[in-house]
C-alpha cells in the first residue's frame, strides 16, 4: 500500500514538474512591426520591426539575426539593446550578431528603401503583387531559415498606370454589379489589367461603366415610363368614369 | 317612330344637330337619318353630328356658298332649282325603315324659310309616308323683314306639309341671356318635347314595354288631319328608389300603397294640366284643337293607368274633342313627365299677330321703294336742269 502511495506521489510530483516546465517554456520570440501601405513603385518606405524575447526557447543563447528585403538599395539599421535600453550591439549591415551574454532583450530592425518594380499584375488577386518588405532570417550551420513562420511583411505597390487602371475597373465593377450588364466588357478589361495593358484597360473599364449605366438607365427610362403609362391610365380613365357618371342620358329633363 | 330629319337653313341644321346628339346621349333612337342643307358653307361646317357626307350644300352657282341673306324667295328659287342634290342625299335614306319625315327649319331667314316648303312639296310628290314640317318662329323683337319671311313662309309651309309643327321662339326667349346661350337652350327645349313624343313607340329588347303603347300610327293618326299643331311639356323629379327605411316595412303596407298611388294619379294629372296651359310651343287657346294626343313618361312605378285616363278626359273637356288619344312611355329614369300634342289648332293670337307685323313690314317695304327711285332722283337732278349727263 505505501509503495503505491509514494509512486502515486511521485507521479503527480513528475507531472506537476512538467507541467511548471511546460508553462516556463511557453515564452516565445515576439515581433512587433507594421507593414507600410500601398506605394508606388519606386518611392522609398521605410519600416520597423522590434524584436522582444530574442532568446526564447527553442532559439540558442547566440545566434546570428540577418534581414532580407526586395526593396531596392536597402539601408539597414539593426540595434540591440538590453533591459536599461542601453545599446549593446549594432550592425549598419542586414546582419547582427546576438548574444544573451550581453542580456539582450530587444533588437530593433529598421529599413529603409525603394520600392522595387517587376509586379505580377492580377486585379482579383491583389495579394499576387506584394513585395517583400523585410524578411527576418536566422543563420544557423544548416542554413538560414525564417527565426519563425510569421517573421516575413508584405507590402501592396502600384505603378501610376496599374493604379489609375484598377481604379477604374473598381468603379465599373460597382457600376456592372448596380445594373447587372456589361460584365463582358468588365472581363475584358481585368484581362486587359493582368497582361499590364493599362490603357485598353481603362478604355475597356470606361466602356463597361457606360454600358451598365446606360442601360440602368434604360431600365430607369423604361420605369418611369411605365409608371407615366400606368398613371395617365388611371388619371385616363378616372376622368372617363367621372365623365361617364356626370353625362346627362336622362331623356325627360 | 323612326324619322328622317332633314335640317333646312341654320336653324334647321343646328336642331337637326341637336336631334342627333339627344338620340346619341339618351339612346332613343328615333332619328333614322338626318340631312342638313344650306345655301352657307359655314353654317354646315359648324355642325357637330351630321355626317359629313349628309351635309347638302345648295345654290354654289348663284350665292356661291355665302347664304341668301334672309331673301326667302331666292332661297325658295335655288331649292328650286338644286332639289336633285337634296334628292341625292334622301335617296341614301332607307326609307322603308321611317315612318315619316320630319323637315325643319327657321321660318324667319332665307334658306329654310323658302326652301322648306319647296322640298314638302317634292318629298309628298315622291314618298307616301308623311311629310311632317317643324317651323320655328323668328322672335317678335328680330325685326320686320323676318317677320315678313316667317309670315309669308308659315302659309306655304302649312300648305305643303301634312302637318306642321310649330315651336315660337318669342314665347321661350328668356331677358338677358346671350344670343348662343339663348338659342342653345331653346333648341334643347325642342329636342326634348319632341324627343319624348316621337321617342315613345320605341321600344327596345329588355326596355320596359308600356301598358298602352303610343305607337307611330297614334302620332301619324293624330297628326292626320293637317293643320298646325303644338306641343305643351312638363316634367318632375321623382324618387326613383323606395326610400321607406326598415321600420316601413313593418308598417301596414295597403294604406301607403293606396296613397302613393293617389299621389301618383294626382301628379300625373298636375303634369297634364300645366303641360297643356302652362308653356305650349306654340302658345294657342286649346278649346277647338282637333286632335289631341297625351304621352306620360317616367319609371313604371310612378306610371298608372287611372292618371292617365284622367288625364286624357280633362284634354277631352278642355279641347272639345273626342279624338283624344293617350298612352305611357315608360323609362328608367327619376323623372316623370307629360307631353301633349295638340293638332289642328286654329285659335292662335300669336300667328294673327305675326301677320299683321307681316303686312306692315310688306306695306312700308313697298311704300319705301316707290320712294326710292323718286328721292333719288331728286338727290341726282339739279332743280332748273341745266346740267348735261356725261353720256
Amino acid at each position: 500500500m505505501s509503495w503505491i502511495r509514494s509512486s502515486k506521489t511521485v507521479a503527480a510530483v513528475a507531472l506537476l514538474a512538467i507541467a511548471l516546465l511546460a508553462t516556463g517554456t511557453v515564452t516565445a520570440i515576439e515581433f512587433d512591426g507594421e507593414s507600410p501601405e500601398s506605394t508606388q513603385v519606386g518611392e522609398e518606405v521605410s519600416m520597423e520591426v522590434e524584436i522582444t524575447e530574442p532568446f526564447a526557447d527553442p532559439l540558442p543563447s547566440q545566434w546570428t539575426l540577418e534581414g532580407d528585403t526586395e526593396l531596392e538599395n536597402a539601408d539597414w539599421t539593426i540595434v540591440a539593446r538590453d533591459n536599461t535600453d542601453d545599446i549593446v550591439a549594432r550592425s549598419d549591415t542586414n546582419e547582427l550578431q546576438l548574444n544573451a551574454d550581453d542580456s539582450v532583450v530587444s533588437v530593433t530592425v529598421e529599413i529603409r528603401g525603394e520600392v522595387p518594380d517587376g509586379i505580377e499584375f492580377d486585379y482579383e488577386n491583389p495579394d499576387a503583387e506584394n513585395y517583400k518588405v523585410v524578411e527576418l532570417l536566422r543563420q544557423t550551420d544548416a542554413g538560414t531559415e525564417r527565426v519563425v513562420d510569421e517573421a516575413i511583411w508584405e507590402a501592396h505597390r502600384y505603378t501610376a498606370e496599374s493604379q489609375e487602371a484598377r481604379t477604374a475597373i473598381d468603379e465599373a465593377a460597382d457600376a456592372v454589379e448596380q445594373a447587372n450588364s456589361g460584365g463582358d466588357e468588365l472581363d475584358n478589361a481585368i484581362n486587359a489589367y493582368n497582361n499590364a495593358n493599362f490603357d485598353l484597360a481603362s478604355d475597356l473599364a470606361d466602356d463597361a461603366q457606360s454600358s451598365a449605366e446606360g442601360s440602368q438607365q434604360t431600365t430607369q427610362f423604361l420605369l418611369i415610363g411605365g409608371a407615366l403609362v400606368v398613371l395617365v391610365a388611371l388619371v385616363g380613365g378616372g376622368a372617363y368614369v367621372y365623365k361617364q357618371r356626370q353625362k346627362n342620358t336622362n331623356k325627360l329633363r | 317612330m323612326k324619322l328622317a330629319m332633314i335640317g333646312f337653313g341654320q336653324a334647321g341644321g343646328k336642331i337637326v344637330d341637336r336631334f342627333l346628339k339627344y338620340d346619341h346621349r339618351t339612346g332613343s333612337g328615333i332619328v333614322r337619318s338626318a340631312i342638313a342643307v344650306n345655301t352657307a358653307k359655314a353654317d354646315l361646317m359648324g355642325l357637330e353630328h351630321v355626317p359629313q357626307e349628309n351635309r347638302v350644300l345648295i345654290g354654289q352657282a348663284r350665292v356661291k356658298g355665302h347664304g341668301v341673306g334672309a331673301d326667302n324667295e331666292l332661297g325658295a328659287e335655288i331649292a328650286e332649282e338644286d332639289i336633285d342634290e337634296v334628292q341625292g342625299a334622301i335617296d341614301n335614306i332607307p326609307v322603308h325603315e321611317i315612318d315619316a319625315f320630319l323637315i325643319i327649319a327657321g321660318l324667319g331667314g332665307g334658306t329654310g324659310s323658302g326652301g322648306s316648303p319647296v322640298l314638302a312639296k317634292h318629298l309628298k310628290r315622291i314618298y307616301t309616308e308623311p311629310v311632317y314640317g317643324l317651323g320655328i318662329l323668328p322672335g317678335g323683337d328680330e325685326g320686320g323683314i323676318y317677320t315678313l319671311n316667317a309670315a309669308r313662309s308659315f302659309q306655304t309651309f302649312v300648305r305643303e306639309v301634312d302637318n306642321l309643327l310649330v315651336f315660337d321662339n318669342d314665347a321661350w326667349r328668356k331677358t338677358g341671356e346671350s344670343v348662343e346661350g339663348g338659342y342653345d337652350q331653346i333648341n334643347d327645349e325642342i329636342v326634348r318635347r319632341f324627343g319624348v313624343l316621337f321617342g315613345a313607340g320605341e321600344v327596345e329588347a329588355g326596355d320596359n314595354v308600356a301598358e298602352s303603347v303610343v305607337d307611330s300610327s297614334e302620332i301619324i293618326n293624330t297628326l292626320a288631319g293637317g293643320g298646325v299643331s303644338t306641343v305643351g311639356y312638363d316634367a318632375e323629379a321623382v324618387e326613383e328608389h323606395n326610400s321607406g327605411g326598415l321600420l316601413s316595412r313593418f308598417k301596414d303596407g295597403g294604406d301607403a300603397d293606396e296613397l302613393e298611388n293617389a299621389n301618383t294619379t294626382n301628379r300625373i294629372t298636375s303634369l297634364v294640366r300645366k303641360a297643356a296651359l302652362g308653356r305650349l310651343t306654340l302658345p294657342c287657346e286649346i278649346e277647338g284643337a282637333e286632335r289631341a294626343l297625351l304621352v306620360v313618361s317616367g319609371p313604371p312605378k310612378h306610371l298608372n293607368r287611372k292618371g292617365i285616363e284622367r288625364g286624357r278626359k280633362w284634354l277631352e273637356e278642355q279641347t272639345g274633342s273626342m279624338e283624344v288619344r293617350g298612352g305611357d312611355y315608360p323609362i328608367n329614369e327619376p323623372n316623370v313627365a307629360a307631353a301633349v300634342l295638340l293638332s289642328g289648332v286654329h285659335n292662335v293670337p300669336r300667328i294673327k299677330e305675326l301677320q299683321q307685323v307681316a303686312i306692315e313690314a310688306q306695306e312700308n317695304i313697298d311704300e319705301i321703294q316707290q320712294e326710292s327711285e323718286e328721292n333719288l332722283e331728286d338727290l341726282v337732278e339739279d332743280e332748273g336742269d341745266e346740267l348735261d349727263p356725261l353720256f
